[in-house]
């Protein structure tokens, strides 16, 4: 079974860390603020369940 | 020239200064441009090392805040729905640290409040914002794993420090609602479906001094004959060391299973 391992060493060679990470949620949320254009956030879902 | 948000910030916490507030300000399309702590030496500190314009002594100001379009509720999480809930009420959509809500009923009132506002908001999970967790989604999505049945997840982490709000049973703490609600979130996420029921283990710290679980394991079943398996804690005694295998720099794997291969990625 070939298995796709994107854990540490990938992670060590990422440009992605923390900040990085909430900067593009952070972008994400601003950028359906500007557009209007909702963002599927997972919360509709969740609430029908 | 791009519009920004400018952000109003409620908390002055670690993550804070070490990753919120420098990610915002390094953002394409926002930045901060207020902050809040309910002790205005904490909140005129930041503002001052972050370049932030105003600095507020209760949230109540900064959300009343004309200058401010959106707020990042950074607080601890048993304040994630009270001020989540006070910010609609002024008008502003929220982008509220994880978990948002405690436990349902919290979860309820949110939602009805949420509806009630009509405004948007966003919890802290980055995972539905990143690439690598869009790329993992679409493996799954187009079946390039083959059928997926089952997504393993391990996050861990040590922390003996009994004074941390992760440690804190009144206030939201434990290895469940800090690193566990990113198993299931991420799940969720990967699977683009919900579970219908759930068994979990959970073991109690001493709760004069820790947090409501130091460790919690459970399965979750979904549609479609999809089984979460997630193991989170937030180990609190010498002997749980072994719980912290992955951790630090090491990062905690979440393992969609499918039936022709699998994709292991750091969370």
């Amino acid at each position: 079974m070939m298995v796709a391992t994107l854990t540490a060493e990938g992670a060590r060679r990422s440009p992605w860390n923390r900040s990085t990470n909430t900067a593009s949620m952070a972008d994400a949320f601003a950028d359906s603020l500007l557009s209007g254009t909702p963002l599927d956030t997972g919360l509709e879902a969740r609430s029908q369940t | 020239m791009t519009r920004k948000i400018r952000w109003g910030v409620l908390g002055c916490a670690g993550i804070a200064a070490k990753a919120v507030i420098p990610a915002i300000q390094s953002s394409r399309l926002g930045r901060v441009t207020a902050i809040a702590s309910r002790d205005p030496g904490k909140a005129t500190d930041m503002a001052a090392r972050f370049g932030i314009a105003s600095a507020y002594g209760s949230y109540e100001a900064l959300l009343a805040d004309p200058d401010v379009d959106a707020i990042y509720n950074l607080l601890p999480n048993h304040l994630h729905v009270p001020l989540t809930v006070m910010a609609f009420e002024h008008g502003k959509p929220v982008l509220c640290e994880k978990p948002i809500s405690l436990d349902a009923a919290q979860a309820m009132e949110f939602s009805a409040a949420q509806k009630a506002a009509g405004l948007p908001v966003c919890e802290a999970f980055m995972v539905r914002h990143h690439p690598q967790w869009k790329k993992a989604r679409a493996l799954v999505a187009e079946g390039r794993l083959g059928e997926v049945r089952t997504i393993q997840t391990i996050f861990s982490y040590y922390l003996d420090d009994p004074a941390n709000v992760r440690n804190q049973a009144g206030i939201g703490g434990g290895g469940m609602l800090d690193v566990g609600c990113y198993a299931v979130s991420t799940a969720r996420y990967l699977f683009g479906a919900e579970p219908l029921r759930a068994i979990v283990l959970m073991e109690r710290a001493d709760l004069r001094h820790g947090p409501p679980d130091e460790w919690t394991a459970g399965i979750s079943r979904g549609k479609a004959a999809h089984f979460y398996l997630f193991h989170a804690a937030c180990a609190h005694a010498e002997g749980d060391r072994a719980w912290n295998r992955w951790a630090p720099g090491n990062p905690d794997p979440l393992q969609p299973a499918g039936r022709q291969t699998d994709v292991a990625c750091a969370l």
